[in-house]
């Protein structure tokens, strides 16, 4: 975690550097040359993932990720003939389902009566986590070359709509912990839905490139990666973090 | 500048792979008694023929029922535990139960983070006096009947005895209503005991023992011995600590067409059934223990009280018995033997009056309902 934010902090003082180079800069009016506004159209591939994955999750029996859909609307603020600032606005789906065999995993079922039953699973688990979010990301730019150009920064998502929910079979729940009321549930599945406990604001470090393979079109590839936990810190059920780490391929049209 | 970001690009993935490589499994979390393993009291049990006793998730006190009557002071029990789990004292350890008093267990788990305490104690269930013979449940093999009783909620397996399991040597292949002895309905009320003289067939003859009256009684079958010494393999009575005087029910008897003995000869005479109580010494003056056996109930010298059914007689009606217990053997009933359960009783329905040699009639049909047994 630590050494993900002293990359972002890098980023940042990059940006600083960027900053001091365009006062030089400036007078040479090479920046309006890289200054342009552009849009991203993207998919996304990824998770919702623990880093590690825990000692509980015994199997991945199953993954699938759903429709991410990324769309982008970005300026670069161009600082000198290279160097620039790209920001905009991002709306973008993260959402994926995974089946795993756990072993003392912590959960709270839904009973059929409505109710709420937490303690300790082993068994199947199907997850699923949707994410969709605004997301306003910050780089430093760089075109390295004509066709390539390249960024890393920071994001920060609000989402606007949340969901992580599944259901557990073919195991049984110790009630609170370990040492609790053994109920076993069959192959009829139990549901569970932890959408109330998202958080809605999501930080994250983000880097990427654009390959510009025609003035004006490019092809572009992102890798999004959260660093802060997708539940609220008070939310203790799921007993590590879950980070959502997407890498987003797609084609960019700039306005140049 | 390509080159680094081809290598991030490459790398990036497969560091999310490495690090996301499953782990090993972890240590069990859970620390649970999952069933005891009684063969150590199975003589004394009640509540499980087969000597495993399953325990309850939200169990935390054991109550191992056992006959009235019996030793507890250096038991053993043992306990099933979760895998990798621990448990103090030692599994399997003599400790004294007597007197209602429990042993706390402690089960530690696996991981060693997680520990449920158990108090264990064994506790003595008195025999009921009164039996509708409304409850069975089926053996262990899913082939005969097994006669209970039900107190407060407890399914009582170890009281009544029936030859059912040395008839299922002889014919594996019958139904729970086939063999010697079932619960049936059309009961005086709601269902009745049934017993029924059956043919051993050919495995049955081949060992001298050509017919199997249909038979239930107070004490236990000792399956082991079924062929080779069956009247021995009938252990009667089951401790008791009142004195019983009157034995009363209802009975409806069917002779069977033939009579046989137990080499297969045909006799001139009419089956009939046998009803009979005993009340015994169940130790010795050396204080040794004695169990009347099949080999011989009616006079043993150890029977202190003794009656049988008066006046058996064919009925396709529900008739009324009565069985008053005599004093036999010149015995007097000794108040601080029988506080000491130093008495057994027994109670013993034949659907042969002769069964015990093997004489009798195939069909032989005895029906009983309704009995109590007064005391005093």
């Amino acid at each position: 975690m630590k050494k993900i934010f002293t990359i972002i902090a890098g980023c940042l003082l990059l940006n600083a550097n960027a900053f001091a180079l365009e006062t030089k800069a400036a007078e040479e009016d090479l920046t309006t040359k890289n200054s342009f506004f552009e849009i991203k159209l993207g998919y996304g591939i990824g998770g919702t993932a623990p880093l590690p994955i825990p000692a509980e999750i015994r199997k991945i029996n199953g993954f699938k990720p759903l429709f991410n859909f990324s769309v982008q609307a970005l300026y670069n603020i161009g600082l000198s003939e290279r160097w620039g600032i790209l920001t905009g606005v991002r709306l973008e789906r993260k959402g994926m389902t995974t089946e795993a065999t756990v072993k003392n995993y912590g959960m709270s079922i839904m009973d059929d009566e409505g109710g709420v039953v937490s303690g300790r699973w082993t068994g199947d688990v199907t997850m699923s986590s949707d994410i969709m979010q605004l997301t306003i990301p910050v780089s430093a730019s760089l075109n390295c070359s004509e066709k390539w150009c390249v960024h890393a920064g920071m994001y920060l998502g609000y989402a606007v709509k949340h969901e992580f929910n599944g259901e557990v079979c073919n195991g049984y729940l110790r009630e609170g912990d370990p040492t609790g009321a053994k109920i076993e549930i069959d192959e009829k599945p139990q549901t569970f839905d932890f959408s109330e406990d998202m958080r809605n604001i999501q930080l994250g470090a983000t880097a990427g490139c654009v390959f510009q393979f025609h003035k004006r079109f490019g092809a572009f590839a992102d890798l999004n990666w959260g660093v802060n936990n997708i539940f609220v810190s008070d939310f203790e059920t799921i007993s590590f973090n879950l980070y959502p780490i997407y890498a987003t391929l797609g084609v960019s049209y700039a306005f140049k | 500048m390509i080159k680094y970001l081809k290598k991030i690009v490459a790398v990036l993935p497969a560091t999310i792979i490495l690090s996301s490589c499953i782990q090993d499994e972890p240590l069990n979390a859970e620390a649970d008694i999952l069933s005891c393993d009684l063969s150590s009291d199975k003589k004394i049990l009640i509540l499980a023929a087969d000597t495993t006793m399953p325990i309850s998730s939200i169990t935390s006190n054991i109550d191992i029922p056992v006959m009235a009557g019996v030793d507890l002071t250096a038991r053993t029990p043992k306990f099933i535990l979760t895998d990798g789990a621990t448990i103090s004292p030692e599994n399997g350890s003599a400790h004294d139960f007597s007197g209602g008093k429990s042993v706390q267990y402690t089960v530690t788990s696996q991981d060693g983070q997680w520990k449920r305490t158990y108090n264990v104690s064994y506790i003595s269930v008195e025999l009921t006096t009164k039996y509708d013979f409304e409850t069975f449940e089926l053996s262990g093999n899913n082939k005969y009947h097994v006669v209970t009783e039900i107190v407060d909620g407890r399914t009582m397996l170890n009281w009544w005895g029936s030859g059912n399991p040395g008839y299922c040597l002889a014919n594996g292949l019958a139904t729970p209503t086939e063999y010697p002895t079932a619960i049936v309905s059309d009961g005086k009320s709601g269902k009745c005991l049934q017993m029924v003289t059956r043919s051993a067939g050919s495995f049955g003859a081949m060992a001298g023992m050509p017919i199997a009256p249909g038979n239930l009684f107070l004490g236990s079958f000792d399956v082991a011995n079924a062929l080779k010494a069956p009247l021995a393999a009938t252990k009667f009575g089951i401790p008791f600590r009142k004195v019983p005087t009157t034995i009363k029910g209802y009975y409806k008897f069917k002779a069977g067409p033939q009579t046989t003995d137990k080499d297969g000869n045909v006799l001139d005479e009419k089956d009939s059934f046998n009803i009979y109580a005993m009340f015994y010494e169940n130790t010795d003056e050396n204080g040794k223990q004695v169990i009347v056996d099949g080999t011989g109930s009616f006079g043993s010298p150890s029977n202190a009280l003794y009656g049988r059914i008066s006046n058996p007689k064919e009925t396709d009606e529900w008739t009324e018995f009565t069985i008053e217990l005599e004093p036999v053997n010149g015995k007097t009933i000794d108040p601080q033997r029988l506080e000491n359960f130093g008495y057994n009783f027994a109670l013993v329905f034949s659907s042969s009056l002769k069964g015990d040699v093997f004489t009798g009639a195939v069909g032989s049909t005895l029906q009983v309902d309704e009995v109590t047994v007064e005391c005093k």
